[in-house]
This record gives structure tokens, sequence and C-alpha cells, in this order.
């Protein structure tokens, strides 16, 4: 019998400058206790070559902003442009930039994995009903098939990046029903993984198993193509529409994130989702418990450690987000309505 | 500075909001400096495919060969382009 308090999330070494975990014979510590992006990070700003984007001023990086944003926006459509929204701060943040401060109107498109917290739906109609921006809203019940099918196959997954290809897929259809060409996300810094290299090897083998599950499936077999290559393919099919985060030429600071939404678009944070703060779907739980057995790391920590080596975070509070509790019943909740258990995919061994 | 790059460095500037008012040379980092992420190079993809009439085959580049104008002159070497 399981403890329903028993935390599954427990410390580990970390990097004395990050919160990169170390890996044997994949990602490993120096003598001091330095991980190998921080040491490159250290490398790249002492030798860098010349001048990076982000010597630029507040004002240049929005008049970039803008300017990108007035030569992408729609013409052919009632919205200048779409704003991917997932019900955290960082997506409504985003929201509120397209309609406060760029004067845009956007289409909010939000897609239920089959796993959202309710807070999220009601932060979303908080803003979008406050902003007067219109909403698609998308439920999908074909991401739990597919999480049921690759759980019980027993390969090492990342969960996050089989999901996070779905939603692109969905958001990018819904953009060409109307037309639209622009997409914001909420995506921080931290979240650029072309810089990360790190999480390169996790995506690899991640697609690898995942095609090799979907590839005779009669439902899932026709997106074998989206697994071998997520931008040959969003270039192939849905070349025409540009993805852009705001936080490359906006300051992201989380307090101030949090206070303005707060105040201005009646934000409430859920009252329990992983990690800290956030607003992630139940399945996340399940899915950083899993990366953390069977890759060591992967998408959380790379950002919160590529947000402390850029100074956008303390590492206290990213060891304090990463650290946050996962117990049995947060694993149980959202594997119940795949009709599994804990033990039946030897999560909690 | 041979043909291609130079030309390579023209639909940068005149594709990349980001790189307006920066001297471009062999050793600028496009993608470790910040200048363009993975969202601008599939963009700027379709730029060079229609200005030198090729097809870049992204299932066999990593998005990362875009840092410098030497690797990007590589891709498009790669892609056919003489």
């Amino acid at each position: 019998m399981k403890s329903k308090n028993k935390n599954y999330n427990t410390r580990i070494k970390r990097c004395r400058y990050c919160i990169m975990p170390e890996v044997k014979n994949v990602f490993e510590f120096d003598e001091h206790g330095v991980c190998p992006s921080c040491r490159s990070f250290k490398h790249m700003t002492a030798e860098s070559s010349g001048p990076a984007f982000d010597d630029k001023s507040p004002d240049e990086k929005m008049a970039i902003f803008k300017r990108k944003v007035a030569k992408l926006r729609s013409k052919n459509s009632p919205y200048d442009c779409a704003v991917a929204v997932s019900g955290g701060k960082d997506s409504i943040m985003t929201l509120y930039i397209a309609k406060k401060i760029l004067g845009l109107n956007p289409l909010a498109i939000f897609i239920d994995n089959g796993f959202a917290l309710d807070q999220m739906y009601e932060n979303i109609k908080n803003a979008t009903d406050i902003l007067e921006i219109d909403a698609v809203l998308r439920k999908t019940h074909s991401m739990k098939r597919l999480f049921r099918l690759l759980l019980t196959s027993g390969k090492n997954i990342y969960y996050c990046r089989v999901c996070h290809a779905f939603l692109d897929l969905l958001v990018n259809q819904v953009c060409s029903q109307y037309n639209i060409r622009l997409v914001l996300g909420g995506y921080t810094k931290g979240q650029q993984y072309i810089i990360n290299k790190e999480l390169f090897r996790i995506y690899d083998e991640s697609d690898r198993n995942t095609i090799e599950v979907i590839k005779h499936d009669p439902e899932f077999g026709e997106f074998v193509e989206l697994f071998r290559n997520q931008s040959a393919y969003f270039y192939k099919n849905y070349g025409q529409i540009v993805h852009m985060t705001p936080f490359k030429y906006v300051e992201w600071n989380e307090d101030q994130i949090l206070d303005t939404l707060y105040k201005e678009l009646d934000f409430r944070l859920p009252e329990r989702s992983w990690p800290d703060k956030s607003s992630n779907c139940t399945f996340n739980y399940v899915a950083q418990l899993l990366v953390m057995k069977q890759f060591g790391f992967a998408q959380h920590e790379s950002e919160l450690s590529e947000l402390v080596r850029q100074k956008e975070m303390t590492r206290e509070r990213a060891l304090e987000i990463i650290e946050t509790p996962i117990e049995t019943a947060d694993l149980e909740n959202p594997l119940k309505k795949l009709h599994l258990t804990c033990d039946a995919i030897g999560i909690t061994d | 500075m041979d043909e291609i790059k130079e030309q390579a460095v023209k639909i940068l500037y005149e594709n990349v909001e980001e790189l307006k008012g920066v001297e471009i040379n062999d050793n600028t980092e496009l993608i470790s400096g910040g200048y363009i992420d993975s969202f601008d190079i599939v963009n700027v993809i379709g730029v060079f495919e229609e200005v030198f009439g090729i097809d870049i085959d992204l299932e066999n580049i990593d998005l990362e060969e875009f840092n410098t104008v030497p690797t990007i002159c590589g891709v498009l070497r790669k892609a056919g382009l003489k």
C-alpha cells in the first residue's frame, strides 16, 4: 500500500551554478561540481566574438518586436494574430501584451489535452472577457489514447514533447481556418530549446521510440512524419505560419507578470500544479517523474537553469520550483483517466 | 566575401529585424548571440529557397547550422547551390 503523502521528487545532486542534475556518462559535472551547460555558457560569455541581441536597450527591443509584428500580422483574416494560451501566467501575459501593448486584435486558441485544470479554463475565460478577445477552445481525447498507447509500450518517452507537437499541430490547424499567419506564444528565454543542446538526445530518443510505437497504429500511424522531424513537418505543412514569443523582446519577470495579471485580469494560480506557481496539466506530474527516471532531466530543469544563467531568476527560486513535491495522488489521478495505475507502468518502483 | 556569402548576409539583413544595425561578419553568432531563434530560422529558410531556387532538406540539417554565415553557406551548398 503506497503512502498518499510520499514525495517522489527526492533531492538529488545539482550543478552548483544552475539546477541541472548530473546524469552518468551523459551529462557529467567537472571537479568543481559545474555542469557542461554552465561551462559552455561561461566560455561563450567570456569569448563571445561580438555583441548579442540582449545588449540592446529595452526600447530598441520593443521597436524591433513592433516592426516584426507589423510585418507579419495577418492581412486577410478577421484577426491580426493568434495567441496560443494554456491558461498559465506566461501565455495569459502574452494575450495581455498582444491586446494592451501592441493594440492587436488577437484570437486566443486553447487546446485541452484532456488533462487541463479547471483554473486554466477560468483564467482564459476571465482574460478573454476582460480584454474582449475572441477565443477558440478545443478539447481532444486523442492525447489520452496516445499516452495510454505509449505508456503501455514501456519505452522511454518524453510526454511533454509528444503533447507539444500535437498542440502545435492543432493550433496551426485553427490558424489555417482563420487565415492567421502570426502566432504569439508565451515562451521564456529558457524555452529557446535550440540553444539547450542537453535536450537534443532526449528529443531524439523520445521521437525514435514514439515512431516505433505509433507506426502501425491505425489512429496515430499518420503522424510518423511529425515525429521524424518536427521543424521539417511544420515547414512543409504550415510554412506560412510564423511563431514568435514576446519574451525575447519584453523582459520576463515572474513577480511583475503575476502582479499585472492578478490586478487586471482576475488571474489565479491553481491550488495544485507541478511545478510551483505553474498552471500545467495534471499529466505533468506523471511526465516529469517518468522523464527523471528515464532521462535524468528535461525541459523544466533546462528552462529554469537557463533563466538562472540569464539572471532572470535566482538559483534559490529555481530550486524551490524544481523541488515541488510529487505525491502518490498527483500520479494516480491523471493515470486513472487512462485506466492505468502507478504499478502498471512501474512509475513508483 | 564571395557572392553566396554576400547574398546570404543581404537576405539576413532584409528578413531578420534583430540584425538591423549589427555588423555581420564570419564570427557573428546568430543563434547563440540571441539574434535568431528556431522560428526565425524556419522563416528565413523559405527566403533562401526562393531567392536561390533550391530546396533545403530540413530533415538532413541541424538548425544549429544557421549559427554563422559560413555555416549557412555550407547549408546552401549542401542544398545544391554552386
